[in-house]
């Protein structure tokens, strides 16, 4: 039943639940303060209307807080259940919730459409028609607030902090489970349950539903805003150390060449340690400019932070600014300048003064930087298990393998890298998703659909080989060229030019591929489907913690389109988003949910530890892996690699500097 | 078990998959220590008891002002030496490179306990407690939240002569006054107590941290 309870800000929460023959998962996101979302899916027993004992349902649902409660008036939501999609759950509502008792006891009320209206109707308003539209996926639209008006309601009451019992009087029919379905009986409109709150993120539930079945469910919530370590619990930076007066005028070591080479090379190792490599340095009389290669600190404020009190210690007196700009893939992306006189005076002040008089600037700032012997060529390998996971295959929820992935990548000179992996897997089921067996299916080229065929094992596979070349051309353009075998299922040549100036939250790219189709072996070879492919891109930092991003071009199948893409950014690296694309490929040729869309999360191990690292999971739910709307993989592509190190990113989190 | 230290197993239990791997990239081994330690308590973290025979072998060890810090809530105690100055600020290090950065005996900063104090505006309140002096102040505070935003905590203090104590450790041994400072904003309350001696030197204290540190015992081992 809805209420118009809402959860905090940012609160992720999954339920598992089953009762009557059906077992749901639900993932829902507070996206803001008053709106939520959710994702849920459903497997049914014995609902075989499409041949199989387990019929599975995803759906989406909204949920909008339109008035907060007050002292005299209930808080009152709108929501849409199961909007998108085959509307198996559709149902609209509108409900009012009201706490008494200090909270203890919360009634709500409320009226329900479509799927809560089906049973306790108290009135119609117009048809409700019954066509799906497209091929599901579609909003549904057409339906919303019609048929039947369904009344519910229902009170919880907090017997203890932990304990609370519910009971609600149920709107919803369940028609399809029991009249066309026998899944199970329902005798009466009332339902009973407790909750118990096992932790702050815990909770389990046990109800008795509509006068014949036992349900149970279990609750996991987690924020990313309020859990996790605040400000982290690395050690401590070391302190900036002040020049003694004398050593001010000392330009002595400018003249010999063997002191500055000492300087630098103190410097790299001083630096090492936390994690910061030194890839370039140049030491004037009065000037320090450095390229660092910051491998630990995911927030990079705090990376320029420690760079600058090292400088501060182990550099000449004479030496009064800092130019540090780091690097990524050997190209600097962003620069820092710093006056050594405010690093010694505010070093234990509040991080917005240092702020307030630190310069921002391209990483071009730093390009008089001699770059260190060391650095090239330079060898990064790893070896390690991998998980893949599938989702939604007509048969199988959730599908996973797990195999053993061998990584290097090669730096050969400032931008340019090979970069390779192989990988075998051990064990799984990806391989036995289903899979068309045409190279075309209704008329669209097999792109994406065919994925499964490349999960086979556990012969080694070949996943990517390929060259990379990256270059700041101008203050504000950044340049990649990359060539070989870029992602398991395509090769080709990937060029890309990023318009992004250091201090803009809007930034444009254009990209350009010719993909050619891997052969299904994971080897060298090709098939014989290749296309061009490309989008003009525009990534917009909204702000409140949005992100938008839409892609305008063509796909892999050679259709023509575009994605949106919207996230939640948390500062802390935690980001939740959606995305949709929709190209000129009918949803009639598209198949099953029209168009392509889904969510994406990426959660960062820095939070998950309490101390930095710039490691992050990134996964996806996509409804279904299908060909139109499909993208090639590129590796590196260039707004990931530049923006973190501009000003508007670093500022969101530059109390982080003297941490 | 601190609610930080239990967090971090169940975080930790989830990144082990990906983990469990080699490789130059830096991270992963660290990372790899970080989650062995979270399930080996007081390996890595700062639960360790400093003994009378500690203290005298840091004072021979090492020159210059040394403390000893002990914070109740994670029952863990350390022999800090002073590793910098900057104007009146003293900058103390841990074993374990944790620091507490302090004016003359009161706390101003603190790095690497997690929920650090990053920074205070707290004159008013040091001068009435330097001079031994009855009187009211407000003191703020800059914390960073789980998100790297930086927070401000802005207290009310009241400061109170309490009496006189004689205070001793290390090669220290004084008399002072005892001065309390009673903090209250809508959330908080807390209650520091500082050992002052003749001169305005808060040699020993016990002043509060934050919500997940509780209270920090301060001593100087010697000035």
């Amino acid at each position: 039943m809805p209420s118009a309870e809402v959860a905090p800000d940012g609160e992720l929460a999954t339920t598992l639940s089953y009762f009557g023959g059906s077992f749901k998962s639900t993932l829902s996101f507070q996206i803001l303060p008053r709106l939520s979302g959710s994702f849920r899916y459903t497997g049914i027993d014995g609902l075989d209307s499409t041949g199989f004992d387990t019929y599975y349902d995803r759906s989406f649902d909204v949920s909008l807080l339109l008035l907060k409660e007050t002292t005299s008036w209930p808080a009152l939501s709108i929501g849409l259940r199961d909007f998108l999609g085959t509307g198996l759950y559709g149902s609209e509502y509108l409900a009012a919730t009201k706490g008494f008792m200090d909270g203890r006891l919360r009634v709500t009320a409320g009226l329900g459409w479509g799927r809560l209206g089906s049973a306790n109707s108290i009135a119609s308003y117009g048809d409700r028609p019954r066509d799906v539209l497209g091929s599901g996926g579609i909003p549904t639209y057409d339906r919303w607030f019609r048929g039947d008006i369904g009344v519910f309601g229902g009170v919880s009451y907090a017997a203890t902090d932990k304990l609370t019992l519910k009971a609600e009087y149920s709107s919803d029919a369940y028609r399809l489970e029991t009249v066309t379905n026998d899944t199970f009986d329902r005798k009466s409109d009332w339902n009973f349950g407790l909750d118990y709150q096992v932790t702050d993120y815990l909770s389990v539930g046990g109800y008795y539903m509509y006068g014949s079945e036992f349900g149970v469910s279990v609750r996991m919530a987690l924020n990313p805003k309020n859990q996790g370590v605040p400000g982290g619990s690395e050690t401590a930076p070391p302190p900036v150390v002040l020049r003694p007066l004398e050593s001010v005028d000392d330009l002595g070591w400018t003249n010999v060449p063997a002191q500055q080479a000492s300087y630098k090379a103190k410097l790299a190792e001083e630096l090492k340690p936390y994690g910061i490599y030194l890839e370039a340095a140049t030491l004037t009389g009065r000037e320090a400019v450095v390229q660092i290669r910051n491998e630990r600190y995911d927030i990079e404020s705090q990376a320029i932070g420690r760079t600058a009190r090292v400088m501060s210690r182990y550099l000449p007196g004479s030496i009064t600014t800092f130019v540090i700009a780091q690097n990524v893939n050997g190209m600097p992306t962003g620069s820092v300048a710093l006056n050594r006189a405010d690093l010694e005076q505010l070093e234990m002040s509040p991080a917005d003064a240092i702020k307030d008089k630190a310069v921002f600037a391209s990483g071009l700032a730093a390009s008089s930087a001699a770059v260190l012997d060391e650095t090239y060529p330079r060898l990064d390998w790893s070896f390690g298990p991998f998980m893949r996971l599938g989702f939604f295959d007509v048969d199988n929820p959730l599908r996973a393998d797990i195999g053993l992935r061998a990584r290097a990548s090669v730096f050969l000179t400032p931008g340019l890298m090979v970069s390779g992996s192989v990988t075998s897997k051990l064990a799984g089921t990806l391989d036995e998703m289903s899979s068309p067996t045409t190279s075309t299916v209704n008329g669209v080229p097999v792109v994406r659909s065919d994925t499964s065929r490349y999960q086979d094992g556990p012969e080694p596979r070949l996943e990517t080989l390929y060259a990379a070349q990256y270059l700041q051309m101008t203050p504000d353009i950044y340049g990649r060229l990359s060539v070989g075998y870029l992602e398991q299922m395509y090769a080709g040549v990937s060029a890309e030019v990023l318009w992004k100036p250091q201090d803009s939250r809007l930034g444009i790219g254009v990209e350009a591929n010719y993909a050619k189709k891997r052969d299904y072996d994971g080897g060298f070879g090709f098939q014989d489907y290749d296309v061009y492919t490309g989008h003009v891109s525009a990534y917009y930092d909204i702000g409140w913690g949005f992100h938008g991003q839409v892609d305008v071009g063509r796909y892999l199948a050679g259709d023509w389109g575009a994605t949106v893409a919207i996230d939640r950014e948390f500062d802390n690296g935690w980001s939740i988003g959606a995305y949709a694309t929709k190209t000129d490929i009918s949803s009639e040729d598209f198949g099953e949910g029209s168009f392509d869309k889904g969510l994406r999360f990426t959660v960062p191990l820095g939070w998950a530890l309490g101390t930095p690292s710039r490691r992050s999971s990134n996964f996806a739910i996509q409804s279904l892996t299908r060909d139109g709307g499909a993208r090639l993989s590129v590796p590196g592509r260039l707004y990931g690699v530049v923006r973190d190190s501009h000003e508007p990113e670093m500022a969101k989190t530059w109390g982080k500097f003297w941490r | 078990m601190s609610v930080t230290a239990k967090f971090k197993i169940a975080a930790a239990g989830l990144a082990l998959l990906a983990l469990a791997a080699c490789g130059t990239t830096y991270g992963r081994q660290e990372a790899l220590t970080r989650v062995a330690a979270a399930f080996t308590p007081g390996k890595g973290q700062q639960e360790y008891q400093v003994s009378n025979a500690d203290i005298q072998g840091a004072l021979q060890r090492f020159n210059g002002p040394m403390l000893l810090a002990r914070v109740p809530s994670r029952n863990s105690s350390a022999v800090l030496r002073r590793l910098a100055t900057n104007g009146p600020y003293e900058t103390f290090i841990t074993g374990d490179k944790r620091t507490l950065i302090l004016i003359d005996g009161i706390l101003t900063g603190t790095r690497g306990l997690s929920q650090d104090i990053m920074d205070a505006t707290d004159k008013d309140v040091r001068q009435l407690v330097y001079s031994r002096t009855d009187g009211v102040a407000n003191r703020f505070r800059r914390y960073l939240d789980v998100e790297n935003h930086t927070y401000e905590q802005s207290v009310t203090c009241y400061v109170e002569r309490t009496g006189s104590e004689a205070v001793s450790g290390g090669v220290i041994s004084a008399q002072t006054t005892v001065m309390s400072e009673r903090c209250v904003n809508k959330d908080e309350e807390f209650t520091n107590t500082y050992w002052v001696d003749g001169n305005g030197i808060v040699l020993k204290s016990n002043q509060w941290v934050g919500p997940d540190n509780g209270y920090i015992e301060v001593q100087y081992l010697r000035r």
